[in-house]
């Protein structure tokens, strides 16, 4: 899912084809929905406590991202993304972040506080507080209707209709499932009710009207720990960040290992499958007749990745497997094909220089419960964020000489402990089944 | 016979461009066409200089008062009248002209090794050539037909193998070129053996870096061994085709083919190094593998792999 972030790197390009079709049924709402003819008095009504979220760059004051936001408390807090204000914490010196409110005055912001495993932050300015949006607490029935607000693409405020679907059954992190327009810049911006009650907060998009919001409650939990608005420092918010993190991963890691060992069967071996209910896993399978092997393919991903930076993104747990069989391929044959797979390629994680260090592996040939890997696991720092490591294990078996299995583990932000407990844990559960 | 005078006409490089025997006395040289010895540069006079025969039998040389003058070399030193000895050399006008009585000592003769070497006879002969050739192109046919996990065409294998074969000919060819400059002759054969020899040896090396890497599970010890490997098949085949190729001495030879293995792996090394400080997302460990009957090293239990795996933080430390 990608995230609603500023101007400058989203699929607007993408989309344009879809431009069309995208005017031609927000037409149609319009006059269908016509008779109900909330979605005026919902935006007239709440307008005045909603905010656009700029972050300049600072030597030249252009733009370089927008987001929304809203008024959440009577002390003039506002509500946006995190990953709307990420600059502001991670280069505070090249970035600085203002407001735009709906009649059109600015005001330079004050980052107050921040959840980043939930994309939130409280931000703060001089303007004169309007009264605060309502949260809204209580179960709300699939299908009721929402208005969105934000401003998407730096088009200006713009209210977009859509319904509420429940909680996402299997994310890492509770969100939930908007089905309505939300496109880049919206992110920060009220989901609200019909009564103006905040039900979440915009924050992602998967295209086509599927959208994700933050619940209501982690705002509330956010403005609950607030105590007194004092700005925080960037060394300040840099030290939050690391810990927020560090708990984070300590938490889900901790359902990893305690969990019980699911594994499936590929090929002849029983390999980690679907370990917790956040992981998605998929499989494929290829027999190209211009090849001489069989390929199977299993993967098990989290798909809740943490954005850090424009730079970076973290908290990704992600496993393949890969069958390899011969069809005819003599040993030597066989393994100059399993060697070419046993490349150093391993997917999505993203960070710069800036954060990371290179990697460094520990190679060797492992035994565990009857089964021969070639294993490599290798571990790269967080400059940033010291404590926090990417890990990636390459193991292959060498069981027999014409298939085998070959098995790549991403982790990203995890403790080295729990790199190095969890790349056991996967390990140790792999069977040879012959 | 009555006394008589050598006189050579040097190139730059000191052989000899042209020799005649004087015997008549005087003898002028001179770009004229009544000289003796004509010489054709545009420096020299019309009559340059005279070489007399006095009646104690000595050989004396006068400059004929020319506008660019006669110097003894090695000196560069002017001379109007000078007796010749066994050996002289001079400067007349840009030309290089050397006297030589028939006394004069000649360098003891220069022993073939080439001709005397078991390897050179191998090496020049056309049956040789075609079995090297063929043991190239078997196991370059070979390395493809083992690293191809396609339906493997006939056409595909001749291709692939013409890809490397095709570069013998024209490597050959440039050393026969630069054989046929530097020592008078092509000695193509030996040359195309050399480069199949070469060609032999990359895939043998290249091959037994990578069982070793799979076998100790090793990585930089492979990559000093393959830069080590390469250094040696570099040196050899150099020293082959200089070997046919100059009239140089062996051991200079084999001084200027180990200074350029040497500095070949000191490039690649350096090239390594500088890439190596490059920020890069690539994961660094051997990525060999081969069949379990090559592992050398004995498999360890998943806890002191893990063991040994916990130290990454702290090496990851100390390089930053």
């Amino acid at each position: 899912m990608g995230h609603a972030h500023g101007f400058g790197e989203r699929e607007q390009v993408e989309c344009a084809p879809f431009m069309r079709l995208f005017f031609a049924s927000l037409f149609l709402v319009l006059f269908s929905r016509s008779a109900l003819a909330a979605t005026e008095d919902v935006f007239r009504h709440f307008q005045d406590r909603l905010v656009q979220v700029r972050i300049l760059e600072a030597s030249t004051g252009t733009q370089a991202g927008v987001g929304s936001g809203f008024f959440a408390a009577p002390s003039g807090l506002i509500v946006t993304n995190y990953h709307v204000i990420a600059d502001l914490i991670r280069q505070p010196r090249r970035y600085r972040g203002e407001v735009l409110t709906t009649d059109g005055k600015r005001a330079r912001l004050q980052l107050i506080d921040f959840d980043v495993v939930h994309d939130l932050a409280l931000i703060k300015t001089d303007l004169p507080p309007p009264p605060p949006f309502v949260l809204h607490s209580g179960s709300i029935p699939i299908g009721m209707r929402m208005f969105s607000i934000g401003t998407p693409l730096d088009l200006g405020f713009t209210i977009v209709e859509g319904t509420y679907n429940g909680l996402l059954a299997t994310s890492l992190y509770e969100k939930i499932l908007f089905t309505g327009s939300i496109n880049p810049g919206m992110s920060g911006g009220p989901a609200v009710l019909g009564n103006g009650q905040v039900v979440g907060v915009n924050v992602a998009t998967a295209g086509n009207q599927v959208s994700f919001l933050v619940p209501a409650k982690y705002v509330r939990a956010l403005l609950a720990r607030v105590h007194g608005h004092a700005p925080l420092s960037p060394e300040a918010a840099q030290a939050q960040l690391r810990d927020q993190l560090i708990a984070n991963q300590a938490a889900y890691m901790a359902r990893l290992i305690d969990a019980p060992l699911t594994t499936t069967r590929l090929g002849n071996y029983r390999v980690p499958g679907k370990l917790a209910p956040f992981l998605k896993c998929w499989g494929d399978a290829r027999s190209d007749p211009a090849h001489r092997y069989d390929e199977v393919l299993q993967q098990c991903s989290s798909e809740d990745d943490l954005y850090v930076s424009r730079t970076q993104t973290t908290g990704i747990v992600h496993f393949q497997h890969q069958w390899l069989a011969a069809r005819g391929l003599n040993r030597f044959r066989f393994y100059s094909l399993y060697q070419a797979q046993f490349n150093a390629n391993y997917p999505g994680l993203q960070a710069s220089q800036e954060d990371v260090t290179k990697f460094r592996c520990h190679t060797d040939f492992v035994k565990t419960h009857g089964v021969s890997f070639k294993a490599a696991l290798c571990l790269r720092a967080n400059k940033r964020l010291p404590g926090l490591f990417d890990a990636v294990l390459k193991a292959a078996t060498l069981n027999e000489n014409h298939r085998g299995v070959q098995t790549t583990l991403v982790l990203a932000g995890v403790s080295a402990d729990n790199a190095m407990r969890f790349a056991k844990r996967y390990l140790e559960s792999f069977r040879w089944v012959p | 016979m009555g006394p008589v005078i050598i006189a050579e006409v040097l190139e730059k490089s000191g052989k000899v461009h042209e020799r005649i025997k004087l015997a008549q006395f005087p003898a002028v040289l001179g770009r004229g066409y009544d000289s003796d010895l004509i010489v054709n540069d545009e420096f020299i006079s019309a009559q340059h200089v005279r070489i007399t025969l006095d009646d104690a039998g000595q050989f004396i040389l006068s400059d004929l008062g020319t506008e660019n003058g006669t110097y003894l070399l090695p000196e560069m030193r002017p001379v109007s009248t000078l007796v010749l000895g066994a050996d002289t050399v001079l400067r007349l006008g840009h030309t290089l002209l050397r006297l030589r009585r028939p006394d004069c000592p000649v360098a003891p003769t220069r022993i073939d090794t080439l001709t005397h070497s078991r390897f050179a006879y191998y090496a020049t002969s056309n049956a040789t050539l075609f079995f090297i050739a063929l043991l190239m192109l078997g196991i370059v046919g070979f390395n493809t037909y083992q690293t191809t996990v396609q339906q493997l065409t006939f056409s595909k294998l001749i291709l692939d193998i013409l890809e490397i074969a095709a570069l013998v000919p024209v490597w050959a060819g440039i050393w026969a070129i630069l054989g046929r400059v530097f020592a008078h002759h092509t000695a193509y054969v030996s040359h195309a053996v050399i480069a199949c020899l070469g060609v032999i040896g990359f895939f043998i090396a290249d091959t037994l870096v990578e069982y070793y890497a799979f076998g100790f599970s090793a990585q930089f010890s492979a990559d000093i061994l393959f830069d080590l490997l390469f250094g040696l098949l570099a040196y050899g085949v150099l020293y082959g085709h200089l070997r046919f190729a100059t009239l140089l001495a062996p051991r200079r030879i084999g001084l200027v083919a180990a200074s350029t293995a040497i500095g070949l792996m000191a490039l690649s090394a350096f090239t390594t190094y500088v890439q190596g400080l490059d920020f890069n997302d690539t994961l660094p460990y051997p990525p060999e593998l081969k069949p379990a009957q090559f592992r050398v090293v004995a498999e360890k239990p998943l806890d002191d792999f893990i063991h040994a795996a916990e130290k990454l933080p702290q090496q990851i430390q100390q390089r930053n």
